[in-house]
Protein backbone atom coordinates (compact mmCIF):
# COMPACT_ATOMS: atom_id res chain seq x y z
CA UNK A 1 0.00 0.00 0.00
CA UNK A 2 2.51 2.32 0.73
CA UNK A 3 4.55 2.12 -2.86
CA UNK A 4 2.00 4.98 -3.81
CA UNK A 5 3.07 7.15 -1.03
CA UNK A 6 6.46 6.51 -1.97
CA UNK A 7 5.02 7.71 -5.69
CA UNK A 8 3.57 10.76 -4.14
CA UNK A 9 6.42 12.18 -2.31
CA UNK A 10 9.12 11.38 -5.23
CA UNK A 11 6.32 13.56 -6.87
CA UNK A 12 6.29 16.08 -4.56
CA UNK A 13 9.90 16.83 -3.86
CA UNK A 14 10.93 16.62 -7.75
CA UNK A 15 10.89 19.84 -9.88
CA UNK A 16 10.21 17.33 -13.52
CA UNK A 17 6.98 15.90 -11.67
CA UNK A 18 5.86 18.20 -9.34
CA UNK A 19 4.59 20.14 -12.21
CA UNK A 20 4.23 17.78 -14.52
CA UNK A 21 1.10 17.26 -17.17
CA UNK A 22 -0.97 13.85 -16.95
CA UNK A 23 0.93 12.46 -20.02
CA UNK A 24 4.44 12.83 -18.29
CA UNK A 25 2.60 11.62 -14.82
CA UNK A 26 1.63 8.70 -16.70
CA UNK A 27 5.63 8.33 -17.71
CA UNK A 28 6.38 8.32 -14.20
CA UNK A 29 4.02 5.72 -13.39
CA UNK A 30 5.25 3.92 -15.48
CA UNK A 31 8.19 2.26 -13.51
CA UNK A 32 6.83 2.48 -10.22
CA UNK A 33 4.92 -0.45 -8.10
CA UNK A 34 1.44 0.66 -7.91
CA UNK A 35 -1.97 -0.95 -8.48
CA UNK A 36 -4.38 0.05 -11.30
CA UNK A 37 -6.77 1.27 -9.42
CA UNK A 38 -4.35 3.57 -7.42
CA UNK A 39 -2.96 4.89 -11.24
CA UNK A 40 -6.51 5.91 -12.16
CA UNK A 41 -7.16 7.61 -9.41
CA UNK A 42 -3.57 9.39 -9.67
CA UNK A 43 -3.30 10.03 -13.37
CA UNK A 44 -7.22 11.89 -12.67
CA UNK A 45 -5.73 13.83 -9.96
CA UNK A 46 -8.60 12.22 -8.05
CA UNK A 47 -7.74 13.03 -4.17
CA UNK A 48 -10.94 11.61 -2.37
CA UNK A 49 -11.03 8.41 -4.98
CA UNK A 50 -7.49 7.69 -3.85
CA UNK A 51 -8.19 8.47 -0.15
CA UNK A 52 -10.84 6.01 -0.11
CA UNK A 53 -9.04 3.40 -1.80
CA UNK A 54 -5.97 3.66 0.89
CA UNK A 55 -8.95 3.52 3.36
CA UNK A 56 -8.82 6.94 4.36
CA UNK A 57 -11.53 9.52 5.10
CA UNK A 58 -11.64 13.38 4.28
CA UNK A 59 -9.71 14.77 7.81
CA UNK A 60 -11.22 18.08 9.72
CA UNK A 61 -8.66 20.77 9.14
CA UNK A 62 -9.83 23.39 11.11
CA UNK A 63 -7.32 24.03 14.43
CA UNK A 64 -8.04 27.44 15.25
CA UNK A 65 -11.45 28.98 17.01
CA UNK A 66 -12.63 32.13 15.19
CA UNK A 67 -12.34 33.95 19.27
CA UNK A 68 -9.02 34.50 21.10
CA UNK A 69 -8.74 31.26 23.08
CA UNK A 70 -9.74 32.90 26.91
CA UNK A 71 -13.26 34.39 25.26
CA UNK A 72 -13.71 31.33 23.39
CA UNK A 73 -13.47 28.92 26.15
CA UNK A 74 -15.70 30.96 27.93
CA UNK A 75 -18.47 30.13 25.50
CA UNK A 76 -17.49 26.58 24.48
CA UNK A 77 -20.10 25.74 22.50
CA UNK A 78 -22.87 27.95 23.63
CA UNK A 79 -21.45 31.33 22.61
CA UNK A 80 -24.55 33.27 23.55
CA UNK A 81 -24.66 31.88 26.85
CA UNK A 82 -20.97 33.11 26.98
CA UNK A 83 -21.29 36.44 26.12
CA UNK A 84 -24.34 37.26 28.54
CA UNK A 85 -21.88 36.06 31.25
CA UNK A 86 -19.53 38.32 30.13
CA UNK A 87 -21.91 41.40 29.46
CA UNK A 88 -22.36 40.37 33.39
CA UNK A 89 -18.85 40.55 34.05
CA UNK A 90 -18.70 43.89 32.44
CA UNK A 91 -21.67 45.26 34.54
CA UNK A 92 -19.87 44.64 37.81
CA UNK A 93 -16.86 46.09 36.41
CA UNK A 94 -18.88 49.19 35.76
CA UNK A 95 -20.37 48.92 39.29
CA UNK A 96 -16.71 49.08 41.08
CA UNK A 97 -16.10 51.64 38.79
CA UNK A 98 -19.04 53.83 39.82
CA UNK A 99 -18.54 52.85 43.59
CA UNK A 100 -14.79 54.32 43.45
CA UNK B 1 -13.26 18.10 31.64
CA UNK B 2 -12.48 21.46 30.58
CA UNK B 3 -9.21 22.42 32.14
CA UNK B 4 -5.86 20.86 30.47
CA UNK B 5 -5.20 17.94 33.13
CA UNK B 6 -2.75 18.97 35.85
CA UNK B 7 1.61 18.08 35.82
CA UNK B 8 1.97 14.49 36.92
CA UNK B 9 5.28 15.07 37.21
CA UNK B 10 7.85 17.32 38.08
CA UNK B 11 9.70 18.81 34.88
CA UNK B 12 13.02 19.18 36.64
CA UNK B 13 13.32 15.71 37.19
CA UNK B 14 11.74 14.87 33.61
CA UNK B 15 13.41 14.62 30.45
CA UNK B 16 10.29 15.32 28.73
CA UNK B 17 10.27 17.68 25.56
CA UNK B 18 8.08 19.23 23.26
CA UNK B 19 9.03 20.40 19.25
CA UNK B 20 5.57 21.24 17.17
CA UNK B 21 6.60 21.38 13.45
CA UNK B 22 4.84 21.80 10.25
CA UNK B 23 4.72 19.61 7.39
CA UNK B 24 3.90 22.16 4.97
CA UNK B 25 0.99 21.86 2.93
CA UNK B 26 1.96 19.23 -0.02
CA UNK B 27 3.06 16.11 0.34
CA UNK B 28 6.72 15.47 -0.52
CA UNK B 29 7.27 19.44 -1.39
CA UNK B 30 7.40 21.45 1.61
CA UNK B 31 9.02 19.57 4.64
CA UNK B 32 12.21 21.22 5.66
CA UNK B 33 15.13 18.91 7.05
CA UNK B 34 15.14 20.49 10.21
CA UNK B 35 11.60 19.61 10.42
CA UNK B 36 12.18 15.79 9.60
CA UNK B 37 15.17 15.62 11.75
CA UNK B 38 12.76 16.44 15.17
CA UNK B 39 10.23 13.92 13.54
CA UNK B 40 12.66 11.59 13.32
CA UNK B 41 14.61 12.05 16.31
CA UNK B 42 11.51 12.48 18.65
CA UNK B 43 9.94 9.26 20.91
CA UNK B 44 6.65 9.91 19.96
CA UNK B 45 4.90 11.65 17.19
CA UNK B 46 1.12 13.72 17.42
CA UNK B 47 0.05 14.25 14.09
CA UNK B 48 -2.69 17.37 12.99
CA UNK B 49 -2.84 16.79 9.42
CA UNK B 50 -5.34 17.89 6.70
CA UNK B 51 -5.10 14.90 4.42
CA UNK B 52 -5.32 10.88 5.56
CA UNK B 53 -2.58 10.50 2.91
CA UNK B 54 -0.43 12.71 4.54
CA UNK B 55 -0.65 11.18 7.38
CA UNK B 56 0.37 7.64 6.11
CA UNK B 57 3.15 9.82 4.88
CA UNK B 58 4.54 11.13 8.62
CA UNK B 59 3.93 7.35 9.19
CA UNK B 60 6.60 6.34 7.37
CA UNK B 61 8.81 8.09 9.02
CA UNK B 62 8.04 7.68 12.05
CA UNK B 63 6.73 4.10 14.08
CA UNK B 64 5.08 5.94 16.85
CA UNK B 65 2.39 8.22 14.88
CA UNK B 66 -0.55 9.14 17.02
CA UNK B 67 -3.22 11.29 14.79
CA UNK B 68 -5.02 14.13 16.55
CA UNK B 69 -7.83 13.68 14.29
CA UNK B 70 -10.17 11.18 16.25
CA UNK B 71 -10.66 14.06 18.99
CA UNK B 72 -12.75 16.09 15.78
CA UNK B 73 -16.76 15.25 16.06
CA UNK B 74 -19.34 17.23 14.55
CA UNK B 75 -21.52 18.81 17.01
CA UNK B 76 -18.65 18.94 19.81
CA UNK B 77 -17.05 22.31 20.42
CA UNK B 78 -13.65 21.94 18.43
CA UNK B 79 -12.34 24.13 21.78
CA UNK B 80 -12.59 20.66 24.02
CA UNK B 81 -11.19 19.29 20.64
CA UNK B 82 -8.12 21.58 21.17
CA UNK B 83 -7.90 21.00 24.58
CA UNK B 84 -7.92 17.35 24.19
CA UNK B 85 -5.20 17.79 21.49
CA UNK B 86 -3.54 19.70 24.30
CA UNK B 87 -3.77 17.35 27.18
CA UNK B 88 -2.73 14.50 25.23
CA UNK B 89 0.61 16.11 23.66
CA UNK B 90 1.31 17.23 27.26
CA UNK B 91 0.67 13.67 28.79
CA UNK B 92 3.53 11.91 26.77
CA UNK B 93 5.72 15.18 27.69
CA UNK B 94 4.94 14.87 31.67
CA UNK B 95 5.89 10.83 30.76
CA UNK B 96 9.27 12.07 30.38
CA UNK B 97 9.15 11.26 26.20
CA UNK B 98 10.48 13.53 23.34
CA UNK B 99 7.91 14.64 22.23
CA UNK B 100 7.16 16.21 18.29
CA UNK B 101 3.45 17.93 17.36
CA UNK B 102 3.39 17.97 13.79
CA UNK B 103 0.96 19.96 12.13
CA UNK B 104 0.15 20.96 8.51
CA UNK B 105 1.09 24.34 6.85
CA UNK B 106 3.24 26.10 9.59
CA UNK B 107 2.12 24.92 13.21
CA UNK B 108 2.23 28.78 14.64
CA UNK B 109 -0.12 29.62 12.02
CA UNK B 110 -4.51 29.68 12.75
CA UNK B 111 -3.26 26.83 15.25
CA UNK B 112 -4.74 27.24 18.66
CA UNK B 113 -2.94 23.53 19.48
CA UNK B 114 0.25 24.06 19.06
CA UNK B 115 1.00 27.39 20.65
CA UNK B 116 -1.04 26.43 23.85
CA UNK B 117 0.77 23.12 24.55
CA UNK B 118 4.38 24.84 23.81
CA UNK B 119 3.07 27.72 26.67
CA UNK B 120 1.77 25.02 29.12
CA UNK B 121 4.60 22.94 28.82
CA UNK B 122 7.18 25.65 29.15
CA UNK B 123 4.82 26.77 32.41
CA UNK B 124 5.63 23.34 33.50
CA UNK B 125 9.02 23.63 32.84
CA UNK B 126 9.91 21.66 30.14
CA UNK B 127 11.72 23.27 27.15
CA UNK B 128 9.40 23.59 24.34
CA UNK B 129 9.82 24.89 20.74
CA UNK B 130 8.43 25.62 17.70
CA UNK B 131 9.72 25.30 13.75
CA UNK B 132 8.24 27.29 11.25
CA UNK B 133 6.57 25.41 8.48
CA UNK B 134 5.15 26.67 4.68
CA UNK B 135 2.11 27.80 5.33
CA UNK B 136 -1.57 28.23 3.36
CA UNK B 137 -0.52 31.61 3.22
CA UNK B 138 2.89 31.10 1.39
CA UNK B 139 1.58 28.67 -0.95
CA UNK B 140 -1.36 32.15 -1.38
CA UNK B 141 0.96 34.22 -2.70
CA UNK B 142 2.86 32.18 -5.03
CA UNK B 143 -0.35 30.62 -6.60
CA UNK B 144 -1.92 34.24 -6.77
CA UNK B 145 0.81 36.53 -7.78
CA UNK B 146 0.39 38.68 -4.96
CA UNK B 147 3.19 40.31 -2.54
CA UNK B 148 1.91 41.69 0.60
CA UNK B 149 4.27 44.22 0.53
CA UNK B 150 2.71 45.86 -2.17
CA UNK B 151 -0.40 47.20 -0.75
CA UNK B 152 -0.18 45.31 2.74
CA UNK B 153 -2.49 42.64 3.29
CA UNK B 154 -5.27 42.15 6.19
CA UNK B 155 -5.47 38.36 7.41
CA UNK B 156 -8.50 38.03 9.39
CA UNK B 157 -10.58 34.24 10.65
CA UNK B 158 -13.52 35.01 8.70
CA UNK B 159 -15.86 34.38 11.77
CA UNK B 160 -13.73 37.17 13.75
CA UNK B 161 -15.47 39.94 10.86
CA UNK B 162 -18.78 39.06 11.87
CA UNK B 163 -17.94 38.92 15.93
CA UNK B 164 -16.75 42.06 16.34
CA UNK B 165 -16.39 45.60 14.98
CA UNK B 166 -13.06 44.94 12.66
CA UNK B 167 -11.58 47.90 10.64
CA UNK B 168 -10.67 47.25 7.18
CA UNK B 169 -8.34 49.17 5.18
CA UNK B 170 -9.62 48.46 1.02
CA UNK B 171 -6.65 49.99 -0.16
CA UNK B 172 -4.65 46.96 1.25
CA UNK B 173 -5.00 42.96 0.16
CA UNK B 174 -7.88 41.24 2.44
CA UNK B 175 -7.46 37.68 3.17
CA UNK B 176 -10.03 35.61 5.13
CA UNK B 177 -9.75 32.17 6.69
CA UNK B 178 -12.38 29.38 7.65
CA UNK B 179 -14.70 31.29 5.21
CA UNK B 180 -16.64 27.51 4.98
CA UNK B 181 -17.92 27.67 8.34
CA UNK B 182 -17.96 31.42 8.47
CA UNK B 183 -20.39 33.07 11.80
CA UNK B 184 -20.50 29.62 13.39
CA UNK B 185 -20.65 30.25 17.27
CA UNK B 186 -20.90 27.06 18.20
CA UNK B 187 -17.73 26.08 17.04
CA UNK B 188 -19.40 22.49 16.79
CA UNK B 189 -19.87 22.94 13.13
CA UNK B 190 -17.87 21.98 9.91
CA UNK B 191 -19.72 24.11 7.54
CA UNK B 192 -22.12 26.44 7.32
CA UNK B 193 -24.55 27.66 5.02
CA UNK B 194 -25.82 30.54 2.12
CA UNK B 195 -27.44 32.64 4.68
CA UNK B 196 -24.14 32.72 7.28
CA UNK B 197 -22.30 33.88 3.62
CA UNK B 198 -25.06 36.39 2.74
CA UNK B 199 -23.93 37.75 6.14
CA UNK B 200 -20.52 38.09 5.57
CA UNK B 201 -20.88 39.34 2.38
CA UNK B 202 -23.24 42.28 3.91
CA UNK B 203 -20.35 42.87 6.30
CA UNK B 204 -17.74 43.26 3.08
CA UNK B 205 -20.39 45.26 1.29
CA UNK B 206 -19.74 48.07 3.60
CA UNK B 207 -16.50 48.51 2.31
CA UNK B 208 -16.90 46.90 -1.09
CA UNK B 209 -18.90 46.66 -4.07
CA UNK B 210 -20.28 43.92 -4.88
CA UNK B 211 -19.12 43.30 -8.33
CA UNK B 212 -15.99 43.57 -6.41
CA UNK B 213 -13.86 40.45 -7.85
CA UNK B 214 -12.78 38.13 -5.30
CA UNK B 215 -10.38 34.70 -5.25
CA UNK B 216 -11.61 31.33 -3.39
CA UNK B 217 -8.19 29.48 -2.86
CA UNK B 218 -6.83 26.31 -1.77
CA UNK B 219 -3.56 25.17 -1.39
CA UNK B 220 -3.10 21.04 -2.57
CA UNK B 221 -2.31 18.80 -0.09
CA UNK B 222 -1.50 16.47 -2.79
CA UNK B 223 1.56 16.94 -5.11
CA UNK B 224 -0.71 15.49 -8.27
CA UNK B 225 -3.37 18.20 -7.51
CA UNK B 226 -4.05 21.57 -8.27
CA UNK B 227 -4.35 24.66 -6.15
CA UNK B 228 -8.18 25.85 -6.39
CA UNK B 229 -8.02 29.43 -7.96
CA UNK B 230 -11.34 30.53 -8.79
CA UNK B 231 -12.45 34.11 -9.12
CA UNK B 232 -15.86 35.56 -8.49
CA UNK B 233 -17.84 38.76 -7.48
CA UNK B 234 -18.37 39.34 -3.93
CA UNK B 235 -21.97 39.16 -4.24
CA UNK B 236 -22.07 35.47 -5.64
CA UNK B 237 -19.85 34.07 -2.97
CA UNK B 238 -23.51 32.55 -0.88
CA UNK B 239 -24.19 30.76 -3.50
CA UNK B 240 -20.43 29.69 -3.96
CA UNK B 241 -19.33 26.23 -2.66
CA UNK B 242 -16.90 26.72 -0.42
CA UNK B 243 -15.10 23.97 1.98
CA UNK B 244 -13.07 24.18 4.99
CA UNK B 245 -10.13 24.40 3.84
CA UNK B 246 -10.85 27.51 1.32
CA UNK B 247 -9.62 31.03 1.43
CA UNK B 248 -11.29 33.99 -0.03
CA UNK B 249 -8.86 36.52 -1.10
CA UNK B 250 -10.28 40.63 -1.87
CA UNK B 251 -7.78 42.81 -3.82
CA UNK B 252 -7.53 46.63 -3.07
CA UNK B 253 -10.65 48.63 -3.98
CA UNK B 254 -9.28 51.86 -3.80
CA UNK B 255 -5.70 53.19 -4.67
CA UNK B 256 -3.51 54.17 -1.15
CA UNK B 257 -3.76 57.88 -0.03
CA UNK B 258 -0.82 59.93 -0.09
CA UNK B 259 -0.25 61.37 3.04
CA UNK B 260 0.98 64.85 2.30
CA UNK B 261 1.25 66.06 5.65
CA UNK B 262 3.58 63.47 7.06
CA UNK B 263 5.59 63.55 3.93
CA UNK B 264 5.60 67.20 4.13
CA UNK B 265 7.47 66.75 7.67
CA UNK B 266 9.62 64.24 6.40
CA UNK B 267 10.69 66.59 3.76
CA UNK B 268 11.46 68.81 6.57
CA UNK B 269 13.26 66.75 8.40
CA UNK B 270 15.53 65.80 5.56
CA UNK B 271 16.57 69.86 5.41
CA UNK B 272 16.96 70.08 8.76
CA UNK B 273 19.29 67.06 8.89
CA UNK B 274 21.19 67.38 5.09
CA UNK B 275 24.85 67.39 5.91
CA UNK B 276 24.36 66.01 9.49
CA UNK B 277 24.63 62.65 8.93
CA UNK B 278 28.22 60.85 8.30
Amino acid sequence: MFDVIDFLETVGQDAQWRHADSDALAVALAGAQIDPELRVAILARDEQGLQALLGQVPFCCLINPAKPGEEQEECDGNCKEGEEKKDDKDKEKDKRRDGD
Amino acid sequence: MNSMSEPTMDATRSTGSLVCVGLGMTLGSHLGPLARSHIEQSDVVFAGLSDGIVELWLHKMHADVRSLQPYYHEGKSRMQTYRQMVDAILAEVRAGKKVCGVFYGHPGVFAWAPHKSIEVARSEGYPAHMEPGISAEDCLYADLGIDPGTYGCQHYEASQLLFYQRRIDPTAYLVLWQVGLVGDQSLARFSTGSAYKQVLVDVLARDYPLEHEITLYRAPTLPIQHARIERLPLGSLPQAEVGMADTMVLPPVHPMQVDHEIRARLSALDRATAGQEP
